[in-house]
């Protein structure tokens, strides 16, 4: 409280020159987020198409069998095709301050998270991450399941970096 | 020394009674529809049988809550600074709270609880994904003790935040003794005069939709026991002789209206003498105390600290007879952030007493800037919303072609002409301002509301943008806090720029949010 007082200042605050949380660099995540998803997408389509195969040759020829076998082959082609416009649309930028962090293609949604609010920061590997040699990270804020934000497909040199930045960020915020 | 608490105790043998009814009667809603099927069977052989169990669950339960009373003790450790607590009969469960994380003790009283003239302490704790903490039997004298060396020790491990918040509260004679010896400031209190004006203006919809989950609840379980009804039958068929021309039934649907809304106005009244029966509201240097209920009787204390949203409420009515409504929001646990747990309605209040609670708060003076409104494309897309129950009713209608198109067509204008003219009202209520240190967002039609954030609280703020708004270039906003979301749609883009006053706010914060 003291050290606040002693540099006391009381500029006037002019909103258009404040820092544009906007007009940041996004930097992308790796493909092999994509690549995962892609993965995680074909093994279910294969599933279900295994299910599929098995009804066939079980049950007799019927025309919902076929429709069955063509919605599937949409929802999945939307499936790949979501999967691929994403990619695009997953971004991340440190700022001094805080972290941002933008993904959705159909519904885009960026979130902002101040240093100071984030209540801890986790990495997590999955199979699939293990395997592409990605990680996940985590950051968790008191602000609910909205807040809380997963930053997938990130080296996990990477991913670590980050960590201990925004942990960094968060004892010295501490100390402050 | 001779601290109070150190060898791990009882509570008070008038306590088993407490755990006994409590046990039992969760026995009883569990067995509920047996229980019916006893009012209902004229077996009297399985009437006998079913008393008979009753009976020995009866004793069972006795037996179990005398176990659980010798085995539930509770003593305060002052080494470790933590409220320990152990308890189970068939295992023993230890619950230890460290000092530092005890947010709030506070008073709950249920209708038996009171009877026997008992308290039932709970314990707040912050953060955790434990339930609050409860002994269910203490004597006013004991409880009272409890509290006031718990909050005691949980202000001495916080006393860095204790500080902060006496010089928030009260700049000028800053009391070290506060937690001891509060000066009571002013004080609000509901009498049955002003439930009742409540009741009767409150939002009767919630009424009649309890009246309606009563009913389907009984005639759920009533189906499920096969029970025949020949009332629904005779009423059937008395419906069919008797009303035959389209004036008599239009009065009859009129009746049902008519008699639902006056229900509905009943139960709201009653719902809230429940709740709110004897609602005082003190304010004391540091704190809001708030008592009330008839059947369980609460008390809490709010500190500024913990709120992290404010919601005021009114209604046209109400607001000529001067009752305006807060409602709390605090920080809660996790996973509970939507639930009720963490929200604290007080009605009734009068303009002026919303004023002074507001003052309290924010310990500031109210703040206006430049009311923002949302991009008018709202109307059109609540409209279209709200034709999505129309069309799904619809479906029906045309595969089997009920009705006929004349008929039809009127009440589909008539809806969406309503539609519009409801949803321009409310686009003509709702705006938000970004003010110096507050985000206020008011909206309603009937029930208006104005919802209360501080910047400084804020936990993070998501910026959503459908791919459709790309070309208008409108946003949704989600502003997020330990006490819940505050949302506000379809924002211009250069509103947005009110953000970054937000994160500077935040981030050049050094307060302690909760």
């Amino acid at each position: 409280m003291d050290s606040v007082e002693s540099q006391f200042t009381n500029k006037q605050l002019e909103i258009d020159l404040l820092p544009d949380y906007q007009a940041v660099d996004f930097l992308s995540v790796s493909i092999k987020k994509r690549t995962k998803s892609f993965i995680q997408i074909s093994i279910g389509f294969l599933l279900l198409l295994i299910g599929w195969g098995v009804l066939f040759y079980l049950l007799p020829t019927h025309w919902v069998l076929y429709l069955a076998l063509t919605v599937l082959f949409i929802v999945f082609g939307f499936g790949y095709l979501n999967a691929f416009l994403l990619q695009k649309k997953y971004g991340y930028a440190l700022r001094e301050k805080d972290i941002i962090y933008s993904r959705g293609y159909l519904i885009n949604k960026t979130t902002v998270i101040p240093f100071n609010r984030i209540q801890h920061v986790s990495i997590s590997r999955g199979v699939f991450d293990k395997a592409l040699g990605v990680s996940t990270l985590k950051i968790f804020t008191a602000g609910g399941q909205g807040s809380d934000v997963s930053i997938p497909g990130l080296l996990p040199d990477l991913a670590l970096k980050l960590k201990e930045a925004v942990a960094k960020k968060l004892t010295v915020e501490e100390h402050e | 020394m001779n601290k109070p608490f150190t060898q791990p105790q009882n509570q008070s043998k008038v306590g088993i009674l407490v755990i006994f009814t409590s046990s039992f009667y969760k026995i009883l809603r569990a067995v509920l529809i047996s229980f019916a099927y006893f009012l209902f069977s004229s077996n009297s052989k399985a009437k006998l049988y079913i008393l008979l169990g009753f009976g020995i669950v009866g004793l069972l339960s006795l037996i179990y809550s005398f176990f659980y009373y010798k085995k539930f003790k509770f003593h305060i450790d002052y080494k470790q600074k933590e409220f320990v607590l152990q308890k189970g009969v068939f295992s023993t469960e230890y619950i230890n709270i460290p000092f530092d994380k005890i947010q709030q003790v506070y008073f709950k009283r249920s209708i038996i609880q009171r009877i026997i003239n008992v308290y039932e302490v709970a314990i707040d704790t912050a953060g955790s994904s434990q339930k609050e903490v409860t002994i269910k039997a203490l004597s006013k004298e004991k409880a009272e003790d409890l509290r006031s060396i718990l909050m005691d020790l949980a202000a001495e491990e916080n006393l860095e935040e204790v500080e902060y918040e006496v010089e928030t509260v009260n700049d000028s004679a800053i009391n070290p003794n506060f937690t001891k010896k509060q000066k009571v400031e002013w004080k609000h209190q509901l009498g049955i005069l002003d439930l009742l004006k409540l009741g009767l203006t409150s939002n009767y919809l919630r009424g009649i939709w309890l009246i309606f989950i009563f009913f389907s609840t009984i005639m759920n379980e009533l189906s499920q026991l096969k029970i025949e009804n020949p009332y629904i039958d005779q009423g059937v068929e008395y419906l069919d002789k008797n009303y035959t021309s389209s004036s008599a039934i239009i009065f009859v649907l009129l009746m049902a209206v008519v008699l639902t809304f006056i229900a509905g106005i009943v139960i709201s009244t009653i719902e809230i003498f429940i709740k709110y029966f004897n609602l005082t509201l003190t304010q004391t240097t540091s704190s809001l105390d708030l008592e009330m209920g008839l059947k369980t009787n609460t008390r809490t204390s709010l500190k500024p600290r913990r709120v992290q949203l404010l919601r005021l409420s009114t209604n046209p009515i109400q607001k000529r007879l001067n009752l305006y409504e807060a409602e709390v929001s605090l920080a809660s646990s996790s996973d509970e952030i939507q639930g009720k747990k963490g929200k604290i309605r007080i009605p009734g209040l009068a303009k002026e007493k919303l004023q002074k609670i507001k003052e309290f708060l924010f310990n500031k003076a109210d703040e206006t800037s430049e009311a923002i409104k949302p991009h008018h494309f709202l109307i059109f897309r609540r409209v279209m919303l709200s034709l999505i129950p129309l069309a799904i009713a619809f479906i029906p209608v045309v595969i089997f072609s009920w009705y006929e198109w004349k008929i039809i067509l009127p009440f589909i204008f008539i809806y969406i002409g309503l539609s519009f003219v409801l949803n321009k009202m409310y686009y003509q209520s709702i705006s938000i301002e970004f003010t110096e240190s507050f985000i206020i967002k008011k909206h309603g039609i009937w029930n208006q509301e104005t919802e209360i954030l501080e910047l400084f609280k804020l936990q993070s703020v998501t910026v959503k943008q459908p791919l459709w708004f790309k070309k208008r270039k409108v946003y949704n906003l989600e502003f997020h806090t330990a006490g819940g979301d505050l949302s506000f749609p379809l924002v211009r883009e250069e509103v947005l720029k009110n953000l970054n006053y937000s994160f500077y706010k935040i981030e050049t914060s050094t307060k302690a949010w909760m």
